[in-house]
C-alpha cells in the first residue's frame, strides 16, 4: 500500500483515455480517487482501467453508499464487496460520508445529514467500529454538504465529527467546499468549523465547485473551485499541514489538462503556506 | 417532542419519496422556509435517478427523445425506489415495466422502447460482468474422443440471451451511430439474440432457433452427448457435426467455460 501524499483528481470515465494514454510521469497528478461503487462490478472495462491506473500509482477509494448513519442494519454484503475491492487494489485510504442514504432497504442515492445529537452519535460510533472491523482497516469519514438542519441538535457538526473521531479512531476527510457550503446555508463561521477539527485526524482534503443561488449554495461539483473556498483551503493547510488534497468534478467536466491546472493552484497554495512557515 | 432517529429517518424518506408531511423537527433552515430546502433533496433524488437511467439507456433516450424518455423514466422512478448500493444497478426492471404497458400494442414505439431497454441492459451487463477462463480451441482439441460425450460447459458470466419481437438491435445501432432511426418492425417470430463481451467491447448477434436451443442447453450444463441427441430430430446423422461446428464458433467467441 502506497502512502497518499500530494495532489489527486477524482477519476472519471471521460478522462480514462487521458490517464491511460499519458506516460506515468506525465499524468500530472500524484494519485487518483475512485468512487468505490463504480468498481463493485464483476470485471470488464471498469476493472481493466482500474488495474492500469493502480499500476501507475496510489489510489483512494471513496464510497457513497455506506450509509453509516442509517438506522438500517449495516449491509454486510456491501462491506464484503468493498473489502474485496480494497484487497485487490490496496488503496491508500477508504472513505465514505457522515450521512445516511435511506432506510427500510431503500437507497435514496443522496448524502442526507444526520441530526447532531447524542443519540445519533451513540448510533454511529459502534457502526464505525463495526465497519473498521469488517474492512480490516481505518475508515475515513467525510463531512457532507447540507441544506437543512434539524431542530434540537445537541452539538454543532464540527463537534460531532471531532467526537466521532475521538471515540472511534476513524480518520476524517475534510471537504473544504462542503464546509463552505454549510457555512452559507446554515450561517456558521467556516473557520470555526475547521479550527474545531483535531489536527491529527485529518487524512485528506476535498476541493470542489458549487452553485451559488444567493439564498443558498448547492454542492454541484460542476464548476471550478471558487475564491472563497481557495481562501478557506489556505486556512486549512495552515492548520492541518500538508494533507493529501483532491479536486472533484462531476458535472460540466472540462478537459483533463484544465483540471490538472486547477489542481496546480492547490499545489501553489500549499507550497506558499509551507514557505511562509519555514 | 424529539423523534427517535429511526422515526426521523422514516419521516424524511417518506417526505422525499411521497411528499409525506414534514415533522416539526425537520422544519428548520436559516434564511428561507425549510420546505424549500427539503425540496432540494426531493428534486435531487428524482434528477439523480433519472440521470442515472439516462446513462444506462442512452439509445432509449435518443430514440424516444429527451422529453418522452424523461416522462417514462420519471414514472419508473416514482414507482420503483432504489434498493441498490450502486446507481449502476438501478433500472433493471425498466424493460419489464414498459413491456407490461405495451402488452396491448405490439409493434408500437412503446413496445420498441421496452425491447431497446432490455437490449441496453443486457449490453451493460455484458460490459462489466465477471471475467472467467474461457474454453479454447486447444482445450477442445485436447479432449480425448472417449471423453466428449460427458463434456459439460457453461456460459461465461458476461453472456446474455434475449428473445425480441422488434428490430430493437437495429434501432439501437442507429441511435448510437446517429443514423436515421429505422421504423419499428415487428418480426413474424421472436428472434433469439446472443450478447457477450469480447476484449472489453460488447458484441451481439442473432441466432437461428436451432442454434439458440442448442446454446441454451449447452450453457445450462447439458452434456455434449445429450446435446447431440437433442439435435438428431433436426439434423439426423449430421447432429454431432452440427454440434461441433457450433461449439467451435461459441469457443471462438469466448462464450463458454468448463461446466
Amino acid at each position: 500500500m502506497n502512502a497518499l501524499a500530494g495532489f489527486g483528481l477524482g477519476l472519471r470515465p471521460v478522462h480514462y483515455a487521458d490517464v491511460l494514454g499519458a506516460s506515468p510521469g506525465a499524468v500530472g497528478v500524484d494519485w487518483f480517487e475512485v468512487v468505490t461503487e463504480n468498481y463493485l462490478v464483476g470485471g470488464g472495462r471498469p476493472l481493466h482501467v482500474l488495474d492500469r491506473v493502480r499500476e501507475r500509482g496510489p489510489i483512494a477509494m471513496h464510497g457513497v453508499s455506506l450509509s453509516i448513519g442509517s438506522t438500517d442494519p449495516l449491509d454486510r454484503d456491501y462491506l464484503a464487496r468493498v473489502r474485496a475491492l480494497a484487497t485487490r487494489y490496496e488503496p491508500s485510504l477508504v472513505s465514505d460520508h457522515l450521512c445516511w442514504t435511506g432506510v427500510g432497504g431503500t437507497n435514496l442515492h443522496d448524502l442526507l445529514p444526520l441530526p447532531y445529537t447524542e443519540e445519533a452519535l451513540a448510533h454511529v460510533v459502534p457502526r464505525v467500529h463495526a465497519v473498521q472491523d469488517a474492512l480490516g482497516r481505518e475508515l475515513v469519514i467525510e463531512n457532507v454538504s447540507s441544506y437543512v438542519e434539524y431542530a434540537d441538535a445537541d452539538c454543532a457538526e464540527w463537534e460531532f465529527l471531532a467526537e466521532l473521531t475521538r471515540r472511534t479512531g476513524c480518520g476524517l476527510l475534510l471537504d473544504v467546499n462542503n464546509v463552505y457550503v454549510g457555512s452559507r446555508n446554515h450561517g456558521y463561521d467556516a473557520r470555526r468549523f475547521l479550527d474545531a477539527i483535531p489536527v491529527g485526524a485529518v487524512r485528506q482534503f476535498h476541493l470542489a465547485g458549487h452553485e451559488d443561488l444567493g439564498t443558498h449554495v448547492i454542492d454541484t461539483h460542476d464548476a471550478p473551485v471558487c475564491e472563497a473556498v481557495w481562501t478557506l483551503y489556505e486556512h486549512a493547510v495552515r492548520r492541518f499541514g500538508p494533507v493529501p488534497t483532491l479536486l472533484e468534478r462531476d458535472g460540466n467536466i472540462p478537459a483533463y489538462e484544465d483540471l490538472v491546472r486547477e489542481l496546480d493552484r492547490a499545489r501553489r497554495i500549499a507550497a506558499g503556506v509551507r514557505r511562509a512557515a519555514a | 417532542m424529539r423523534l427517535a432517529l429511526a422515526d426521523l429517518q422514516r419521516a424524511v424518506q417518506s417526505h422525499l419519496l411521497d411528499g409525506g408531511p414534514l415533522p416539526e423537527q425537520l422544519r428548520t433552515a436559516v434564511r428561507e422556509p425549510a420546505d424549500l430546502r427539503w425540496r432540494l433533496y426531493s428534486d435531487a433524488y428524482r434528477i439523480r435517478l433519472v440521470e442515472g437511467l439516462k446513462e444506462a439507456y442512452p439509445a432509449f433516450v435518443t430514440r424516444l427523445g429527451d422529453d418522452t424518455a424523461s416522462t417514462l423514466l420519471l414514472d419508473f422512478v416514482a414507482a420503483t425506489p432504489s434498493t441498490h448500493r450502486s446507481l449502476r444497478d438501478y433500472g433493471a426492471d425498466l424493460a419489464t415495466r414498459l413491456a407490461g404497458d405495451a402488452a396491448d400494442a405490439p409493434g408500437s414505439e412503446l413496445h420498441l422502447a421496452a425491447e431497446l431497454a432490455a437490449f441496453e441492459w443486457a449490453l451493460a451487463g455484458a460490459f462489466d460482468a465477471a471475467d472467467g477462463r474461457t474454453v479454447s480451441h486447444e482445450d477442445l482439441a485436447a479432449t480425448p474422443p472417449e471423453a466428449w460425450a460427458a463434456q459439460r460447459f457453461a456460459a461465461m458470466p458476461h453472456v446474455r440471451r434475449l428473445r425480441l419481437r422488434t428490430n430493437a438491435p437495429e434501432c439501437w445501432r442507429a441511435a448510437v451511430t446517429d443514423a436515421p432511426p429505422p421504423a419499428v418492425r415487428l418480426e413474424e417470430m421472436p428472434v433469439d439474440w446472443l450478447l457477450w463481451r469480447d476484449d472489453l467491447a460488447p458484441r451481439f448477434r442473432w441466432m437461428e432457433p436451432d442454434e439458440a436451443e442448442a446454446f441454451d442447453a449447452c450453457a445450462h450444463g447439458e452434456t455434449f452427448g445429450a446435446l447431440c441427441e437433442r439435435l438428431v430430430h433436426a439434423f439426423g446423422d449430421e447432429a454431432p457435426l452440427r454440434a461441433v461446428t457450433w461449439l467451435k464458433a461459441w469457443t471462438a467467441d469466448s462464450l463458454l467455460v468448463r461446466g
